[in-house]
């Protein structure tokens, strides 16, 4: 009786190399031409992606689903801080090609109309005395109510036959109390679909525009704008440039988004954006075998996630691109430095540091933080860190294993090294095709424990840190610092961090249209101006400024 | 039989108000509907189970003895035998804690999972190999099919409860997953909330609910007009789910049933320090689930302890490690030495054991709630070994005899389809025949190739 059912192991690497996006056989030939993004859902069939993605839709949808994260926010600033994070409590939003933010894939199940029937409704109770801030408890109050409070959670003045719809609520409500009357236009607005979603109509194109793109009107920029840049609601300021139509010229839209750009929201949204790639949710939460890492403890585990986090802001912030690959500035108190062996006299507040050492030379790769959460519980993963290179750093899709083949990790014996268990499986002949694109990647950066800590042997045997990017142009190389150095140097780790930014800031996957602006963004970041640069270049293009072309009204 | 009046003095020593719920259809005198099941919930076990210690010893073999016989690498230990039917079976170690329903069980041994492999998890009320597979399809999953069947009278068509589990496994019609909840004191909120004593207060309340809901509603219609068609589909999705939320909140009147205790704040699980209160988190949903089903708040219901992508330990165990890596039972590669293969069964025999302890919870639950009379539960899991990963007959049983329906209290072995050339029998063949006792009008769910018809074994 056969065990395994025989299966077609084909799966593909997409690279974001623009024109070259190539759809490869495991055995590493290019069999034909990859059109799209996403996983291959074959339907029906033996669950293996086994010819070219389908297509995405082309046009995606405008409207976008808050996310667990803005809903959170949105509701602190229309609310008060002290709201916290209510949709916490929600299911988990999707994640779509690492982001949790895909329009297309968050949906509106009935649990989470429930649940914000709940929330709105909790919220609208506890805050209905303050919320209303007019003296009178009279229809009028009412009815200003309605159009101050509405305004702002929908981000736009409200029209007429709107303040008519509420206005019946409101009375409905006031029928038994002042009081349940705001609290039952409050949870209404709240539960609308124009607080839930970002809607865009657009305004018809300008005469002159031989292009014909659809325009946003001051409302639904002053939203895209604060969705995009902080992840909330419009705060005054934008809401009175929208009032008074001053983000139609470049010079305005500038103005606003060097304001927002560096302010501590910034700053959120630039975290949430590394988060998400990077898959860092369980940052400051990893857990080791105790007997193996006994210097591991949730205060480490909570300092290397304030250490990475300190690091992704200050690259993101204050330089090039490329130092999230080469920056030797480390983040450390007194604490992690021994944690890490380094011999530093620190004390016990995290302060910034520039060193010298090989084994902290490879940026984001050389942080226990990451390396600790690429690996289990008691041993370092090869695959899994070399998934991490190839799917988030390199744009490259990895196909899940077939269904049906055994991925048991291998044996932790004490006498063999990571690379000598993982070989077994490079060998096997089922699993070996696919792992040589991963494992190969992991071996290079094998000199770093699953606690994410520098090793030299391991189990008695001298670690060999020679790895290889199979297929790429950084190919073989020795160590964390090495490859990072390669990632540093590549064009496809550049245009891979644009289109990341894209998938994030669009809320949707990239398509063929994009590739133009994939390119301008690119070259943003090659002009050596970071993450900024490159943000400043997308808050100018098309995909920023307008609907997409030829949308149904 | 119990009555309404007995399901009401149960509750009452729970503490907590009287509140108004529905009628209790279930509970009432039974005409046409007798022969058809009124209730159903999954029970889905991710990570498999232990299976030697699982599955009944067929006739004329040896029991498996853990001190004595070889750690199997793989088992099927009955696949040999040729189909049989035994209800003479005794329950194994893991199923002991069923014991007082014996009669109730049916174990179904020898169905391939078209799910196998995690990637499937999902799937499994699918029929699917992947939840992807849903994309751009017509599918939905058993229970969804079932709950519009028979849920609909109810608040809570269907209910979703997880513990630590953030993978759907029920999707509405068209692939919409249907994400489960965790936190108890949600939970609670969701299902006993918005509910008043005095019937004229509920009366007002259901009126002014009713304005929310309208003018929400009518905002997206009006919307709708301006948007294009992706948009659409958006604000369409939107309007079913607040149209669904309508109906539940309507229906939150009539007779009386009693709240019970609000479980208050608990710390997130998901945390390592508090895996500790897994398994209070797991009996709270479980006693708001029974509840749920004996007040009739609700019909329908998948449940997991958690999915397979979970970071459990099991501190009340003294197993340190997460399921995953103890479902592997370190049987691959083979150079394990045996000591540390018998500790990781151990281990991972603590976890399954503990599992099946708090299903018997659960149908213990639903038992003196009065509830269990006419539930069909189904056990269901994707892999037949945690290591191998691979769907070949895994473990599967249901419990509860649908009015005389099922052939219970025996284990059958399926494992090939009668009249054919040994085609393998599939779990999407269990899943034909579950809805079949829902009186669904369905001979095929999921992969169409994977279906060869409704299991006539298993029926009277």
């Amino acid at each position: 009786m056969k065990e395994h059912e025989t299966f077609q192991v084909a799966f593909y690497l997409r690279g974001v190399c623009l024109a070259a996006r190539l759809l490869w056989g495991c055995s590493g030939q290019v069999s034909s031409e990859g059109d799209d993004v996403g996983p291959a859902g074959s339907e029906g069939g033996g669950g293996t992606p086994s010819g070219p993605a389908p297509t995405e839709p082309r046009a995606s949808p405008q409207m976008r689903r808050l996310s667990r994260h803005e809903i959170n926010q949105t509701l602190n600033d229309l609310l008060g801080t002290e709201v916290g994070s209510p949709a916490d409590a929600f299911p988990a939003d999707p994640r779509k090609a690492n982001f949790e933010n895909n329009a297309s894939a968050l949906g509106f199940p009935p649990v989470l109309a429930e649940q914000m029937w709940s929330l709105a409704r909790q919220l609208s109770q506890q805050r209905a005395a303050t919320l209303a801030g007019c003296a009178d408890a009279s229809a009028n109050c009412g009815r200003s109510f309605i159009e101050s409070f509405g305004k702002r959670a929908w981000r736009r003045p409200l029209e007429a036959a709107e303040v008519d719809r509420l206005m019946k609520v409101f009375d409905m409500g006031s029928g038994e109390s002042f009081a349940r009357g705001i609290e039952m236009a409050a949870q209404t607005i709240m539960l609308s679909l124009p607080f839930i979603y970002r809607v865009e109509v657009g305004t018809s194109p300008a005469p002159q525009d031989p292009e014909h793109r659809r325009r946003l009107s001051s409302w639904e920029m002053a939203s895209r704008l604060s969705y995009t840049l902080w992840n909330t609601m419009p705060d005054e300021e934008l809401f009175e440039a929208a009032e008074q139509d001053r983000l139609g010229t470049e010079a305005d839209m500038q103005a606003q988004v060097e304001r927002m750009l560096t302010t501590p929201r910034g700053h959120g949204t630039i975290s949430e954006f590394h988060r998400q790639w990077l898959n860092l949710s369980s940052l400051g939460a990893v857990n080791k075998d105790p007997e193996r890492f006994p210097k591991w403890s949730d205060v480490i585990a909570r300092g290397l996630a304030e250490e990475l986090s300190r690091f992704l802001d200050e690259v993101a912030f204050e330089g090039n691109y490329k130092d999230l690959f080469t920056s030797q500035a480390l983040h450390l108190n007194e604490t992690l430095a021994k944690f890490y062996g380094l011999d530093l006299s620190l004390g016990k507040d995290i302060e910034r540091v520039q060193v010298t050492d090989p084994r902290r030379a490879g940026g984001l790769l050389t942080h226990a933080g990451l390396f600790s959460l690429l690996s289990g519980f008691d041993q370092t993963s090869p695959t899994v860190r070399g998934h991490f290179v190839r799917e988030q750093l390199l744009c490259d899709a990895v196909a899940s294993p077939p269904p049906t083949v055994d991925n048991t990790p291998p044996s932790l014996d004490k006498a063999t090294t990571g690379r000598a268990r993982y070989q077994a499986y490079l060998d096997a002949p089922a699993c070996g095709d696919c792992h040589r694109l991963m494992d190969p990647i992991g071996f290079g950066l094998e000199a770093y424990d699953a606690s994410g800590v520098h090793r030299t042997e391991e189990g008695g045997q001298s670690i060999d840190d020679s790895g290889e990017v199979v297929g790429h142009a950084i190919g073989r190389f020795s160590g964390a610092a090495e490859l990072a150095q390669g990632l540093a140097a590549s064009d496809t780790t550049r245009a891979c961090l644009a289109t990341q930014w894209l998938r994030f800031a669009l809320g949707r996957l990239e398509v063929e249209a994009d590739e133009p602006l994939i390119e301008a963004l690119s070259e943003a970041l090659a002009n050596g101006s970071g993450y900024l640069g490159m943000i400043r270049a997308f808050t100018r293009s098309d995909a920023f400024l307008y609907l997409h072309k030829g949308d149904a009204p | 039989m119990t009555d309404k009046f007995s399901c009401r003095a149960l509750l009452r020593g729970s503490g907590g108000a009287t509140i108004a719920l529905p009628f209790l259809a279930s509970l009432a005198p039974r005409g046409a509907q007798a022969s058809q099941a009124a209730r159903f919930v999954t029970w889905l076990q991710p990570l498999s189970i232990y299976y030697p210690l699982y599955i009944p010893t067929a006739p004329g073999l040896k029991p498996f003895n853990r001190e004595t016989d070889p750690l199997p690498t793989k088992y099927f230990p009955h696949a040999e035998l040729g189909p049989f039917d035994n209800p003479n079976f005794t329950l194994p170690y893991l199923l002991e804690p069923l014991a007082a329903y014996k009669d109730q069980l049916l174990v179904v041994e020898g169905l391939t999972n078209a799910t196998a492999g995690h990637d499937g998890y999902g799937a499994g009320l699918l029929g699917l190999p992947t939840p992807e597979s849903t994309k751009t399809s017509r599918y939905m999953s058993l229970d969804q099919m079932i709950a519009e069947k028979v849920g609909s009278a109810t608040k809570f068509p269907s209910l979703q409860l997880g513990v630590v589990a953030g993978t759907p496994v029920s999707y509405y019609a068209q692939g919409r997953p249907a994400p489960p909840t965790s936190r108890p004191d949600v939970i609670f909120d969701r299902l006993f909330s918005d509910v008043r004593t005095d019937p004229e207060a509920a009366a007002r309340l259901r009126a002014q609910n009713q304005s929310i809901l309208d003018a929400a509603l009518e905002q997206a219609t009006t919307l709708r007009g301006k948007l294009g068609a992706e948009d659409v589909r958006q604000v369409d999705n939107y309007l079913t789910s607040v149209r669904e939320l309508e109906t539940k909140l309507a229906k939150a009147s009539a007779e009386g049933c009693e709240k019970p205790e609000a479980p208050g704040t608990l710390p997130n699980i998901t945390v390592h320090k508090h895996h500790d209160k897994i398994p209070d988190y797991a009996k709270l949903q479980l006693e708001m689930l029974a509840m749920a089903f004996a007040c009739d708040l609700s019909r329908v219901a998948t449940f997991q302890l958690s999915d397979e992508a979970n970071n459990y330990t099991f501190p009340w165990l003294g197993v340190k490690t997460r399921w995953h890596d103890q479902s592997h039972l370190k049987t691959t590669p083979d150079n394990w030495a045996d000591a540390e293969k018998q500790q990781s069964v151990a281990d991972y025999l603590k976890i399954c054991r503990w599992s099946f302890e708090t299903l018997a919870f659960f149908v213990d639950r639903l038992e003196a709630l009065g509830a269990l009379n006419d539930t069909l539960l189904m056990f269901l899991t994707n892999l037949h070994h945690g290591g191998q990963h691979n769907g070949r007959s895994v473990p599967a049983f249901t419990l509860g005899n649908v009015n005389n329906r099922l052939r219970t209290g025996r284990h059958l072995s399926v494992f090939k389809t009668p009249g054919t050339k040994g085609q393998e029998r599939r779990t999407n063949d269990l899943l034909v025949t579950v809805a079949q006792l829902f009186d669904l009008n369905v001979t095929q769910i999921g992969t169409p190739e994977y279906n060869q018809g409704p299991i006539a074994e298993m029926l009277r």
